[in-house]
C-alpha cells in the first residue's frame, strides 16, 4: 500500500470529518456521518493484514488527536489511546469479515462501515467508562451509544458517497488486490 | 543478511508495542496525560487548512440566523441599538456594583480596580470531531486570548466561553451546550433595566430554561408578566462569569410555563436568535490583564478597540 496516498487520504478525511460536520448534522444532537471509518473499511477490505492494522493504528491516534474528551466541569482533555484501541478492533472486524463479501461493490463499503462504526462506539464508550471511574470524565454511556448507533448509520450512507471516490483512486493506493473491476472498470 | 532480519524483526514488534502503548494512554490518569493536549492543538493546525474552507462551505449551506436577513442599513442601526442597550444596562449594572462595592469597602474589604476588555475578530474554523456544538476558533494564546475569555456575535450576543486556549486556536463551548452548565441570567421588564432573575439550564434543543424569581422577591407588583418576545441578559453575580460579560444578550423568552418541579413558581424558556454552534464568526472579548477572567469583585466592560468590531 501507498503510505503517501494514506496520508493525504487520512488528511482529506479528517478535514471532511471535521469542516461538514456540522453542516450535516442531524438535528442538534450530535449524530454526524463519519468520513474517517469509511476510509478505514477501505483499507482494510483491500490492503495486507499487517497494512490494516497499521493503517487502523494511525487513523486512531489521528481520531484520539482531533477530538477531546470533556470532564466535570467544562473542560477538556486530549486522552491518546480509545479510538487507537477501537479502530484496530474495527480494522479486524472488517478483516474477518472481508472473505464473505463482494469487495468491487461500493455498496459493500456502506455496510461494512456501520458495524466497524458501531464496534468504535462500544469500544471507546466502554474504555471511558472504564476510565470514569477514577478520572473526571463528563461521559454518559446510554446516551453515546445511543448517538453512536445514528453515527454509525449515517456513516453507512457517507461511506457509499466516499466509495464512489475512493474505488476509482483504489490504483493510488497501490493495493495487491485490485478492488475495483466489475463496478469501476480499469481501462 | 542479518541486518535486514533485525528489521524485520524490529518492525514487527513496532504494532505490539504501539497497542501496549495505547492501552497505558487510554488508562493514563488526566494529571499525567495533560501534556498530550500540545499534540491536539498540533493536529488542529495540520488539519485547519482543509477543515477551514469546508467548514465555511458548511455554515454558508447553513447558516446560523433563523431570520430572513433585513437590509444592511436596517441591520447596522439594530445592531447600534443592541450595542448602545447593552452598554446602557452595563453601566446601571456597573452602578449597582459600585454601590455594593462601597458598602463593601465600608466594610474594608480590598476589591479589584476597574479592567477593560479588549474585543478581537475572529473565524470560527471548524468543530472538534466528537463534540457537536464546542467551536474551534482560529485565535489562540499569540493574540492574547485567554481562557475564560467571552465570545459574543453582533457585538452583544453572548455566544460562550473560552474553555481551552492553543497557541493558534481556542475552543469556544456555547452557552446552549450542556456541558456550559447552568448561568444566572435576567429577564429585562422594561429599557429602564428592571428585571427579573432566572437561572437558565441549556437543554437538548438549543434553548435555555429554568425558574423564574418571583416578582414579590424584587418587590415588584405580583401582576407583573414575563412575555414571550422579551431580552433576557447574562446576570451572573456569582463571578462564574467575566464581569465585562454581565448584560450581554443570552437570546429571547420564547415560552413561559409552570415549574414542575415548584407549583407556585414559573419557568422560562429562552432561545437565541441565532444557533450559537453554526456562527462562522466570532468576537472575543479579551480581559486586559489577568483579574477580570476569575473575577473577584470587579472588572467591567470598556471596549478599548483592539483588533475590534467583528459583527459591529
Amino acid at each position: 500500500m501507498s503510505w503517501i496516498a494514506f496520508a493525504v487520504a487520512t488528511w482529506v478525511c479528517f478535514g471532511l470529518e471535521t469542516g461538514l460536520r456540522d453542516a450535516l448534522r442531524l438535528g442538534t444532537g450530535g449524530v454526524a456521518p463519519s468520513f474517517v471509518v469509511p476510509l478505514l473499511c477501505f483499507i482494510s477490505m483491500h490492503a495486507s493484514p499487517r497494512e490494516v492494522v497499521r493503517a487502523a493504528l494511525v487513523l486512531g491516534l489521528v481520531a484520539d488527536l482531533t477530538s477531546a474528551q470533556a470532564l466535570v466541569p467544562a473542560e477538556y482533555a486530549t486522552i491518546v489511546g480509545p479510538h487507537v484501541l477501537a479502530y484496530a478492533v474495527a480494522a479486524q472486524l472488517v478483516l474477518a469479515l472481508r472473505g464473505v463479501v463482494i469487495s468491487q461493490n461500493p455498496l459493500t463499503l456502506g455496510v461494512l462501515s456501520v458495524p466497524a462504526s458501531l464496534v468504535i462506539t462500544i469500544v471507546t464508550t466502554a474504555l471511558l467508562t472504564i476510565r470514569s471511574f477514577y478520572d473526571p470524565v463528563a461521559i454518559a454511556p446510554s446516551h453515546d451509544l445511543l448517538q453512536g448507533l445514528g453515527t454509525a448509520l449515517f456513516s453507512g450512507v457517507s461511506a457509499i458517497a466516499l466509495a464512489l471516490v475512493l474505488f476509482p483512486m483504489s490504483w493510488a493506493f497501490g493495493f495487491h488486490s485490485r478492488p475495483p473491476a466489475r463496478f469501476f472498470s480499469r481501462r | 543478511m542479518a541486518r535486514a532480519s533485525a528489521t524485520t524483526s524490529a518492525r514487527s514488534r513496532l504494532v505490539p508495542l504501539a497497542i501496549a502503548l495505547a492501552v497505558v494512554f487510554t488508562f493514563l490518569p488526566i494529571r499525567y496525560s495533560r501534556w498530550l493536549d500540545n499534540f491536539g492543538q498540533l493536529a488542529e493546525v495540520l488539519i485547519g487548512p482543509i477543515a477551514g474552507p469546508l467548514s465555511s462551505f458548511g455554515r454558508t449551506i447553513s447558516p446560523a440566523s433563523r431570520k430572513p436577513p433585513e437590509p444592511e442599513l436596517v441591520q447596522r442601526l439594530q445592531n447600534e441599538r443592541d450595542i448602545f442597550e447593552t452598554l446602557y444596562n452595563q453601566e446601571r449594572n456597573e452602578n449597582e456594583r459600585l454601590n455594593r462595592i462601597i458598602e463593601q469597602l465600608q466594610r474594608g474589604i480590598a476589591l479589584n480596580p476597574r479592567l477593560p476588555v479588549r474585543q478581537l475578530a475572529a473565524p470560527v474554523i471548524s468543530t472538534p470531531s466528537n463534540l457537536a456544538g464546542v467551536l474551534t476558533v482560529r485565535a489562540g494564546s499569540r493574540l492574547g486570548v485567554q481562557r475564560n475569555s467571552v465570545a459574543v456575535v453582533d457585538g452583544v450576543q453572548l455566544v460562550g466561553r473560552v474553555t481551552r486556549v492553543g497557541p493558534a486556536t481556542c475552543w469556544v463551548l456555547p452557552v446552549t451546550d450542556r456541558a456550559a452548565g447552568s448561568i444566572e441570567s435576567q429577564v429585562m421588564l422594561d429599557d429602564a433595566g428592571v428585571g427579573l432573575a432566572c437561572l437558565l439550564t441549556p437543554g437538548d434543543d438549543g434553548t435555555l430554561s429554568g425558574p423564574l424569581q418571583d416578582p414579590s422577591e424584587r418587590g415588584l407588583p405580583p401582576d407583573v408578566r414575563v412575555e414571550p418576545g422579551m431580552v433576557v441578559r447574562l446576570l451572573d453575580n456569582s463571578g462564574a462569569w467575566p464581569a465585562s460579560a454581565r448584560m450581554l444578550v443570552v437570546g429571547e423568552v420564547v415560552r413561559v410555563e409552570d415549574d414542575p418541579d415548584q407549583p407556585l413558581r414559573q419557568r422560562v424558556v429562552v432561545r437565541p436568535p441565532l444557533r450559537l454552534d453554526r456562527v462562522s464568526e466570532v468576537t472575543l472579548r479579551i480581559p486586559q490583564a489577568e483579574g477580570d477572567a476569575s473575577e473577584t469583585g470587579g472588572n467591567s466592560g470598556g471596549n478599548s478597540g483592539g483588533n475590534s468590531g467583528g459583527g459591529q
